[in-house]
C-alpha cells in the first residue's frame, strides 16, 4: 500500500476518532427529574433536545448511551444481545453478581424498548438473584435493584403498564410475603435514600400520605398500591392494562387489604387497624364497580363485580315473567315428562344421594335429564300466537342468566365475598378487642405476667367466639392459625393436658380440624361468607357440628388426593349464587415465576365463555328427609321447578387452605 | 498507534455512560473494564504493526537498501520486533496511567456525617456515590476512646460495596467535628498464601475428596453439612512467623457460602466454626465462631496466642510454637447450624499474609498485557516474513482466536466434548442429532470411517492448539480487580512463555529471512 495512502487513510480515522471528543460533549446527556425539569442541562445536543421537546419519543427516553451501543453493534444487534444473554447466564450459574448486572444493563441498553426483557430481569434480580445471599440486609440490596432496574424500563417505555404494575407487585409481594416480610418491610420503613431515590427516578414520592402506614413512614404495600394506581392512571390515560382488566385493577384493592394484615400483626390494633380496613372495604368497593369486560358467545360484555344481587333479581323477575306467561304449557310439559318415568326412576330419584345404589345413581341421573327442559323447549311448545314473545322472554332470560352466570364466576376467582365480609368483619369492634386482646396476652405472657395473660386470653376467647358466630369466614385465614398458635400458649399456660371443656372455642377448634384435614363439608363451606348476612342471629359453628362432618375415603388409587368430590347442586337456583366459594385469599399474589428462566406469566388465563346451560327442571316438591330445620337451603336436593341450573353447579368449589405464595 | 490511543481515550469518555455506578464493587467494575479494553487495544496494535510492515518494505524494494548494509537477517527481525515493542510500551505507559486516573477517579467519593448518637459515638454518614455508612469511635481495652497523635479520635465506618472509612472527630468548642476520610479497601493487592490441599471429611468423620452437592450447576463449591462431623480441613506449608510480620497474628479470610435447607434465623445468618489443628500432634485451638459473610470477603485476626487443648487438656497454645508443624498446621471449618450447609472451594480460605500496593500490582497486570502485545508482535513479524501484510494478519489472528478460545478447541479435540469431531458434527447438523446420543447411521463401517477421520483431524488441531500461547492466561485482570496480589511465579512463568515464543518466532523468521531472495522482490 502507497505510504502516502495510508498516511491519508490514518489521517481520516484520526480525525474520526477526535471528531468523537467534542461530540461526547456535545452529546453529554441532561439530567432531567421525572417531571421533566432539567437538572443539569447537559451538552449542547440535549439542550436542543430540551429547546425543541424532542427528550422522549413515543416509547420513551432516547437515551444516548442506548443509540451509541446499538449504534457500535454495526447492524449485529441481535447477535450482540444473544452473546450477552448467554454471558448473563454464565455469571448467574457462576455467582458473579457484579457483572451479571452489569451485562443486564447492557442487553437492556441494546434493547431499551422490549418490555419483556425489564419484566424477566428486573424478578431475575429481586427474587432469584436476592435469595442467594443468606444476609437479609443483602438480600433487601438486590431486590432494590431490580424494583430499580424496572423504574429504569419505565423510563423507556411510558405507556406500558406492565412495568409499574409489576413494581406494584414486587413492592407488595416481595418486600411483605417474603419470609423476610419482617425485616424487608422495617429495612424499607427506613431505607430514606431509597425512598428519596425513587421519587427523583420515578416521580413517585412515597412519603406522600398515600404510601404511609400507622407509624408515618413509607409502607411497602401501601407503596405497591401507589404504583398500581400509577399503572390505572396510565390506562385511563389510553394504555392498554397489563393483564386482564380483573386481575390488573385487583392488584391495588389486595394490597389495601395485605395492608391492613400486616400492620394488625406488627401490634396495631385499634383504630389505626379499622382504619386501614376500612380503607381496604372502600377500595374493594370500588373495584367492585369497575367495569370487567369479560368475553361471551356474543361478544364481549361488560360486568360489575358488585351488582350480582341486581343481576340476581334482574334474572328472578324475568323468570317470572317467562313462567307467568308460559305457566300452563310448562306444567302440561313436565307432566309429560313425568309420565315417561318408570317407577323405578321415580323411587331412584326421590331417595336420598347417599343410599343410592349404583344402579339407583344411572336410574336417578336418566330421570333427572328427562326432567330438564330449557326455556327453548317451553317457548317452542306454547301457541302459535304467542309464540314469538315466548320465545323472546325466553331469549331474555337466558341473557340474565348468562350474566349472572359470568358475575358469579368472575367473583368465584377471587373469592369477591369473601373479602368484602372480611372487610366488614374486621373492622367490628369485636374484632378489634379480639385482636388487641390476645395481643397484650401474648405480650404479657412473654413478660412473665401470667394472671394478666390468663385474663386477656379468657377475654380474647371471648371475643373471638362472638366474632366468629357473626363472621364465621374469619376462621379459614392466616388469621386462625395464629389464634390456635395462642390457643397452645394458653393451654401451657394453664398446665394442662387438655382444654377445658367449657373451653369457648372448642367448636372453633373443631371447625379447624375438619377444615384442616379437608373434611368440612364443602356445602357448608361455600355458605361461610355469606352466613351473617343471610342468616343473621344463628350460629354457624352449632348448626355445622351438629351437623357433623362429611367424612369421606380418598379415591381407590389415588391415596393422597383428599380433594372434596363433586357433589349434586342444590336446589336453590340462582339465590346460591350470592354465596361465595371457599376463602382462600385472593391469588393476585401468586403468579410468582418461580423458574429462573421462565418469563414472568400472567396469573390466570383471560376470562373465557362458559356454555349457559339453563336447565328446566319439573316443578316437583323436594323431598327432603332428615333436613334440621334451620339447615342451609344450599344442601337439599335440587327442586324440580322451572330454575336455571346454578352456575357451578356438579362442582362446588373446594375449600383450599390458604397458602403463602412466596 | 495514535489512533489506538485516542479509540482508548474515547472508550474511558464513553464508559462513564454504561459502567454501574451502583455496582457492590465499583473497583472491580472499572479495573475489568479498564484492563480488558486496553488488552484487546494492544493485541491490536501489535497485529497491525508487526503484520504489515516487512511485506510493505519488501514490496517497496526498502528492504534492498538494508539488505545491502551490513545487516544481518537476526538483526532486522529484532529490530522490528524490539522496535514495535518499544512503540507499543510507550502506548501501553500512557494507557496504564489514564486507567489508574480512570480507576481513581471512579471510585472516589466523600462522605459527611448526618447523624450522631447522643453520646457521640457512633452515627451515620450522607447517601453519597448510592451508599451511606454507620460509623462507630473506636474504643482500647479500657473504653477510652482512641486518639491519634493529634488528640483526634479516631473510628471506622461499616463496609458498603467493599470499602469502608476513617472517621476522625476533632473537639471544637467543646463539639466533636467529624471527618470522613477516602474510601479504603477497594484498591488492595492482599498477599494471599493458599492451602496446599483442601479435604473433606464425611459424615461418619472419614476423610474424602468433595463434600456434598446441593444441586448448584456450578460445581466451584462443595458442601458441608452443618452440626455433625462434617468439616473441610485446608493444610498449609511453610507457615513462619516471619511470612506474617513478625506473627502477632495470624489474619485470616474467608469467602464461603451458605446454602439453607429451612428457614431457620434469618437475622443471625449461618454460623459455623474455626479450629486450627496440629497436622502431627493432638493439639488444636478453641473453636472460633464466625458468621457467613457471602460474596464478600471475611477478615478475621487471630491472636498468636490462643486458648487450645492438647491431649484434650486445656492450655495456652502459641500458634507458631504449638500449632505450627515443620511448617505445617490445618484450619478446620465446620457449620454449627443444623440443617444448614457452608460452601467451600480451595481458595475460599487463606492466610493474608500482608499486602502489596495496588500500584505495583496494576503494573504486574500492565505487565501481562505487554506480554500478550509482545507474543503478537512475535508472531505478527514472524508471519510477514514469508507472507503478504494481510495473509500474515490473518495467520496471526488466527493464533489469537486459537489462543483465546484453545480451552474450547482442546476439550473437542480431545473428545471431552460430546458430539464428536468435525466430521460426526457436520453429519449431525442436518440429521438433528443431539451431541449426547450415540452417532447412528445403521451403517458400522462408515460411522467407524468418519470416527477414524475425525480422530487425525482432532489429532491434528491438537497438535496446533499445543503451537499457539494460550492468551487468556496472560490476562491477570481479574487479580488486580479483586485484590489480589500476582504472585511472582506466575508473573515468571507467562515470562519464560514469552520468551521461549520470542526465541521460538525469531528462530523460525531468521530462516524464513535468509532462505527468502530479498534482492528478487
Amino acid at each position: 500500500m502507497n505510504t502516502l495512502v495510508l498516511r491519508r487513510r490514518l489521517t481520516y480515522i484520526c480525525a474520526m476518532v477526535v471528531l468523537l471528543v467534542p461530540l461526547y460533549f456535545l452529546g453529554n446527556p441532561s439530567v432531567r427529574k421525572p417531571d421533566g425539569s432539567v437538572i443539569r442541562e447537559g451538552g449542547v445536543l440535549a439542550q436542543l433536545r430540551t429547546a425543541y421537546d424532542l427528550g422522549q419519543s413515543d416509547l420513551g427516553e432516547l437515551d444516548p448511551a442506548s443509540e451509541t451501543m446499538r449504534l457500535a453493534t454495526l447492524g449485529q444487534r441481535g447477535a450482540a444481545i444473544a452473546i450477552l444473554w448467554q454471558r448473563a447466564e454464565y455469571y448467574k450459574r457462576e455467582k458473579v453478581w457484579d457483572s451479571f448486572q452489569a451485562t443486564l444493563n447492557q442487553i437492556a441498553i441494546l434493547q431499551p424498548h422490549f418490555v419483556k426483557v425489564w419484566e424477566f430481569q428486573s424478578h431475575n434480580l429481586a427474587y432469584n438473584v436476592s435469595v442467594e445471599f443468606d444476609d437479609y440486609r443483602q438480600r433487601y440490596a438486590w431486590v432494590k435493584r431490580g424494583m430499580n432496574y424496572l423504574v429504569e424500563g419505565g423510563k423507556f417505555n411510558k405507556t406500558r403498564t406492565e412495568l409499574p404494575f409489576e413494581l406494584g407487585r414486587v413492592f407488595g409481594n416481595k418486600l411483605g410475603v417474603a419470609d423476610e416480610k419482617v425485616q424487608f418491610r422495617e429495612l424499607f420503613r427506613a431505607d430514606g435514600p431509597f425512598h428519596e431515590e425513587m421519587a427523583e427516578s420515578s416521580g413517585i414520592d412515597v412519603t406522600q400520605r398515600a404510601g404511609l402506614g400507622p407509624d408515618g413512614r413509607p409502607d411497602n404495600w401501601r407503596v405497591g398500591t401507589l404504583w398500581s394506581q400509577h399503572a390505572y392512571d396510565m390506562v385511563a390515560a389510553g394504555s392498554p392494562p397489563a393483564k386482564s382488566h380483573q386481575m390488573f385493577y385487583l392488584q391495588g384493592t389486595s394490597w389495601d387489604m395485605k395492608h391492613a394484615e400486616a400492620i394488625q400483626s406488627e401490634g396495631y390494633l385499634d383504630e389505626a387497624a379499622r382504619l386501614a380496613w376500612e380503607r381496604a372495604q372502600k377500595s374493594y368497593f370500588e373495584y367492585g364497580q369497575r367495569q370487567i369486560p369479560a368475553q361471551t358467545m356474543k361478544g364481549v360484555v361488560v360486568l360489575f363485580l358488585n351488582e350480582l344481587e341486581i343481576a340476581v333479581k334482574d334474572y328472578e323477575e324475568k323468570e317470572t315473567e317467562f313462567q307467568k306467561f308460559c305457566g300452563e304449557t310448562y306444567d302440561k310439559m313436565v307432566a309429560d315428562r313425568m309420565s315417561q318415568l318408570t317407577d323405578e326412576e321415580i323411587a331412584a330419584r326421590d331417595k336420598d344421594e347417599s343410599e343410592r345404589t349404583f344402579e339407583e345413581l344411572l336410574l336417578a341421573r336418566r330421570a333427572d335429564e328427562l326432567l330438564e327442559i330449557q326455556p327453548i323447549e317451553i317457548a317452542k311448545a306454547t301457541p302459535k300466537d304467542i309464540q314469538v314473545e315466548a320465545l323472546r322472554l325466553a331469549n331474555r332470560l337466558y341473557e340474565a342468566e348468562e350474566r349472572t352466570r359470568l358475575i358469579d364466576s368472575y367473583r368465584n376467582r377471587i373469592n369477591y365475598a369473601y373479602w368484602e365480609a372480611r372487610c366488614v368483619a374486621e373492622q367490628e369492634p369485636e374484632a378489634l378487642m379480639a385482636r388487641t386482646n390476645m395481643y397484650e396476652a401474648n405480650q404479657l405472657l412473654d413478660a412473665g405476667e401470667l394472671d394478666k395473660a390468663l385474663e386477656k386470653y379468657e377475654v380474647a376467647w371471648s371475643n373471638w367466639a362472638s366474632l366468629f358466630n357473626d363472621h364465621p369466614g374469619m376462621m379459614v385465614d392466616d388469621l386462625a392459625e395464629d389464634i390456635l398458635d395462642s390457643i397452645e400458649r394458653y393451654r401451657r399456660l394453664l398446665d394442662e393436658p387438655d382444654l377445658p371443656d367449657d373451653f369457648e372455642l372448642k367448636n372453633f377448634m373443631e371447625f379447624r380440624r375438619l377444615y384442616t384435614d379437608n373434611l368440612a363439608d364443602p356445602n357448608l363451606m361455600s355458605v361461610i361468607s355469606s352466613w351473617p348476612k343471610r342468616f343473621p342471629g344463628r350460629n354457624f359453628l352449632e348448626e355445622m357440628l351438629k351437623v357433623g362432618p362429611v367424612e369421606r375415603e380418598p379415591e381407590p388409587g389415588n391415596p393422597y388426593d383428599q380433594s372434596p368430590k363433586p357433589v349434586e347442586p342444590s336446589g336453590r337456583g340462582l339465590e346460591i349464587d350470592l354465596v361465595a366459594p371457599a376463602p382462600p385469599l385472593p391469588d393476585v399474589d401468586a403468579p410468582q415465576p418461580q423458574a429462573e428462566t421462565t418469563l414472568p406469566t400472567e396469573p390466570e388465563a383471560p376470562p373465557k365463555p362458559e356454555p349457559a346451560e339453563p336447565a328446566v327442571e319439573p316443578a316437583e316438591p323436594a323431598v327432603e328427609p332428615e333436613q334440621p330445620a334451620n339447615e342451609p337451603q344450599e344442601v337439599s336436593e335440587p327442586a324440580p321447578e322451572l330454575r336455571a341450573q346454578r352456575p357451578d353447579q356438579g362442582s362446588p368449589p373446594a375449600p383450599p387452605a390458604p397458602t403463602d405464595p412466596n | 498507534m495514535l489512533v489506538v490511543l485516542a479509540v482508548f481515550i474515547v472508550g474511558l469518555l464513553f464508559a462513564g455512560w454504561f459502567l454501574n455506578p451502583g455496582a457492590d464493587n465499583v473497583a472491580r467494575l472499572y479495573i475489568s473494564f479498564v484492563m480488558t479494553s486496553t488488552s484487546f487495544l494492544m493485541m491490536l496494535l501489535g497485529l497491525f504493526l508487526s503484520c504489515f510492515s516487512l511485506p510493505n518494505d519488501i514490496k517497496n524494494k526498502t528492504i534492498q537498501t538494508i539488505t545491502t548494509k551490513p545487516v544481518r537477517p537476526t538483526e532486522i527481525i529484532f529490530g522490528r520486533i524490539l522496535g514495535f515493542t518499544a512503540v507499543g510500551t510507550l502506548v501501553l505507559g500512557v494507557m496504564g496511567g489514564l486507567s489508574y486516573e480512570f480507576v481513581r477517579r471512579g471510585i472516589r467519593h466523600q462522605h459527611e456525617r448526618k447523624d450522631v448518637a447522643a453520646d457521640g459515638l457512633s452515627g451515620t454518614t450522607n447517601y453519597e456515590a448510592l451508599h451511606a455508612h454507620t460509623f462507630e469511635m473506636l474504643k482500647d481495652e479500657n473504653g477510652n476512646l482512641i486518639a491519634d497523635a493529634d488528640g483526634n479520635f479516631q473510628g471506622v465506618t461499616d463496609e458498603q460495596k467493599g470499602h469502608m472509612h476513617v472517621v476522625t472527630a476533632r473537639e471544637v468548642n467543646g463539639e466533636l467535628q467529624y471527618t470522613i476520610g477516602p474510601p479504603e479497601g477497594l484498591l488492595e493487592a492482599r498477599i494471599p498464601i493458599y492451602a496446599k490441599t483442601m479435604a473433606i471429611t464425611d459424615r461418619d468423620g472419614s476423610l474424602k475428596e468433595t463434600g456434598l452437592n446441593v444441586g448448584y450447576e456450578s460445581t466451584y463449591h462443595t458442601y458441608i453439612e452443618g452440626a455433625g462431623l462434617m468439616s473441610a480441613i485446608w493444610t498449609f506449608e511453610d507457615l513462619t512467623p516471619e511470612r506474617f510480620r513478625g506473627g502477632d497474628v495470624l489474619p485470616i479470610e474467608l469467602s464461603l457460602q451458605a446454602f439453607r435447607t429451612f428457614k431457620g434465623d434469618i437475622v443471625t445468618g449461618v454460623q459455623g466454626e474455626i479450629i486450627l489443628r496440629n497436622p502431627d500432634k493432638p493439639i488444636e485451638s478453641k473453636r472460633l465462631g464466625f458468621i457467613v459473610k457471602e460474596f464478600a470477603v471475611d477478615y478475621m485476626e487471630i491472636p498468636r496466642t490462643i486458648n487450645g487443648t492438647e491431649n484434650g487438656k486445656p492450655r495456652e497454645l502459641d500458634i507458631f510454637d504449638d500449632l505450627v508443624s515443620g511448617g505445617r498446621m490445618e484450619i478446620i471449618v465446620r457449620c454449627s447450624d443444623s440443617g444448614q450447609y457452608l460452601g467451600v472451594s480451595t481458595t475460599d480460605l487463606y492466610l493474608r499474609a500482608g499486602d502489596s500496593t495496588f500500584g505495583w500490582n496494576l503494573f504486574k497486570g500492565y505487565f501481562g498485557i505487554w506480554m500478550q502485545m509482545v507474543l503478537v508482535i512475535c508472531l505478527g513479524v514472524m508471519f510477514s516474513t514469508f507472507l503478504s501484510g494481510p495473509v500474515a494478519m490473518v495467520a496471526t489472528l488466527t493464533c489469537l482466536v486459537l489462543g483465546f478460545f484453545g480451552n474450547m478447541a482442546l476439550d473437542i479435540s480431545t473428545g471431552q466434548m460430546a458430539g464428536g469431531g468435525p466430521l460426526e458434527s457436520l453429519i449431525r447438523m442436518p440429521l438433528q442429532t443431539g451431541a449426547e446420543v450415540d452417532l447412528d447411521l445403521g451403517n458400522q463401517p462408515l460411522e467407524n470411517s468418519i470416527k477414524f477421520i475425525d480422530k487425525w483431524v482432532m489429532l491434528g488441531m491438537w497438535s496446533v492448539f499445543q503451537a499457539v500461547p494460550s492468551f487468556g492466561q496472560f490476562n491477570t485482570s481479574d487479580f488486580v480487580a479483586h485484590g489480589y496480589d500476582i504472585f511472582g511465579s506466575l508473573v515468571l512463568r507467562h515470562i519464560v512463555m514469552t520468551f521461549g515464543y520470542f526465541v521460538m518466532t525469531s528462530i523460525v523468521a531468521y530462516f524464513f529471512l535468509k532462505t527468502r531472495e530479498l534482492a528478487a522482490a
